[in-house]
């Protein structure tokens, strides 16, 4: 009885942390989605040129869903309490929700350099440096789509594999 | 607390009037100077006017006419790097024109003048930067500091207002004054028996209205229209036609084409009020641009304002050709 309810934690264990890396694969390619709108949207209001960076966050926080929405809800919350400029605000903002996110350094790296050049210049300039990242962030996301395809049900299945395998080698 | 985008968005004449951190711009210095600031001003005698802000010099409090309160504070890049931070909220894109010009209004209705390195294209100036000095203004209203002229300013006969043209010295308070005349003429004086107005303000360096973004920081009327960062010549034309407004007001006449735009208006039947810079009426005869609009009357009325260190301390009152209807003595 013991050992068959040990064996059902372990494969439930194993099939869950299988489960997690497969949802963090899935999960992947739709966040960096998110954040190519949210650069969009950050042109287009730039471009206008009358929509301070801290207002344009708050927009964006309310339209994104989380975590990705969290990034700029947290660097405006960040901004409007302390005492601080955009600059630290915006990579507060990306470390408070880091262990939240379903990305890569890489993307990560693109949003801190991005959140270091905004607001820095003339809007020309500014959307340069937003097409730049977008089209970064457009390959970052075919190959995490085709990572996707490869490795959900890889990690579904190894999941509860490797469960099944430490439970034959413990028996 | 600072107001959320939320609330500013809902009732954004709240942003300025409710919002204790925009009545004064002190809370966009770094916060050691804060503190110091509000200290140093708690022993001013009166309000003070500016702060001065020079790259490895000490910071100074500007009061009364020009004194200078020395704070014990040194201004490095760093600081005034991050005051242009905070006053643009990081965004420098969205104040482009500012940059050329050499200032910022801020919420509030205060203004931050910059100096620094300036970049030139074509012989054209297209912005500044690596700032190094800075001159942060506040902007205080004065309701009722217009309350002895207007009733020298409304011609009781034809039921409507003289073209009036304020002058002083720089720091004498026309703006101060030109602002309060533009919110009595909006709700109206039921003891003077003037009606509300139409009143359109063509507020071309933010001064008079004090806007930011796009909204009045100051009270200047229930029934007044502000055009804003608007070359005169090109906004009173606007404002006459998409507006119809009764009083056109603007300030700082300086230029031939302010000159043209006041022609316009002339034909329009709008009424005026205007400011520009002369100490007397003498010295204002004598700039070529005012000659043919003195000798042609077009202005009913000149105030006179004296550089007393007082706020608008109007020394005078004068008719078309200049002579005087009353006159004030700074003593009474």
């Amino acid at each position: 009885m013991l050992k068959l309810s040990a064996s059902l934690i372990i494969l439930l264990c194993t099939t869950l942390a299988g489960i997690k890396r497969a949802q963090w694969y899935r999960q992947r390619p739709r966040q960096i989605r998110q954040l190519i709108f949210a650069l969009q949207f950050q042109r287009s209001e730039i471009g206008f040129g009358t929509t301070l960076l801290p207002d344009i966050w708050f927009k964006l926080g309310n339209r994104l869903s989380s975590p990705v929405g969290n990034i700029y809800k947290t660097a405006y919350q960040i901004y409007q309490m302390q005492c601080c400029d955009t600059l630290t605000a915006m990579t507060e903002g990306v470390k408070a929700v880091t262990n939240q996110l379903c990305l890569d350094q890489d993307e990560i790296d693109i949003i801190t350099f991005l959140g270091k050049q905004l607001g820095r210049s003339d809007s020309k300039d500014q959307e340069k440096y937003l097409e730049l990242a977008m089209a970064e962030l457009t390959q970052l996301e075919i190959s995490a789509r085709q990572e996707a395809e490869k490795y959900v049900r890889l990690y579904n299945v190894l999941g509860f594999l490797s469960g099944l395998m430490i439970i034959i080698i413990l028996l | 607390m600072r107001l959320t985008v939320q609330e500013r968005e809902t009732n954004p004449f709240k942003y300025a009037s409710q919002d204790p951190d925009y009545r004064t711009p002190l809370h966009l210095l770094p916060p050691a100077w804060q503190v110091a600031c509000r200290e140093a001003q708690a022993i001013l005698p009166v309000p003070c006017q500016e702060l001065r802000i020079r790259v490895n010099q000490t910071i100074s409090l500007i009061y009364g006419y020009g004194q200078q309160l020395k704070l014990p504070l040194q201004a490095s890049m760093n600081d005034i790097a991050y005051i242009i931070d905070k006053v643009s909220a990081g965004s420098l894109y969205a104040f482009e024109e500012e940059m050329r010009q050499g200032y910022i209004t801020l919420p509030g209705g205060h203004r931050l003048g910059f100096s620094g390195q300036a970049v030139v294209k074509g012989g054209e100036l297209q912005r500044i930067k690596c700032f190094n000095s800075l001159n942060l203004r506040f902007a205080r209203a004065y309701p009722g500091c217009a309350h002895k002229i207007i009733p020298h300013l409304w011609d009781r006969q034809r039921q409507q207002l003289y073209h009036t043209l304020l002058i002083s010295p720089p720091r004498g308070g026309k703006t101060t004054l030109l602002r309060e005349i533009a919110r009595v003429l909006s709700y109206g004086s039921s003891q003077e028996r003037i009606p509300p107005h139409q009143v359109a303000i063509v507020d071309e360096r933010s001064e008079i209205a004090g806007c930011y973004q796009g909204v009045p920081q100051f009270d200047v009327g229930p029934n007044t229209d502000v055009l804003d960062a608007c070359p005169k010549v090109s906004g009173v034309m606007l404002m006459v036609r998409a507006m119809a407004p009764q009083v056109v007001v603007v300030d700082e006449l300086g230029s031939s084409r302010d000159i043209e735009a006041i022609a316009e208006i002339s034909q329009a039947g709008v009424r005026l009020v205007a400011t520009a810079h002369a100490s007397d009426f003498q010295q204002l005869s004598r700039r070529p641009l005012f000659i043919k609009l003195i000798q042609e009357g077009f202005f009913e009325r000149y105030v006179v304002l004296g550089a007393t260190g007082a706020i608008a301390q109007i020394t005078a009152l004068l008719d078309a050709a200049g002579r005087d209807i009353m006159r004030w003595y700074p003593s009474c």
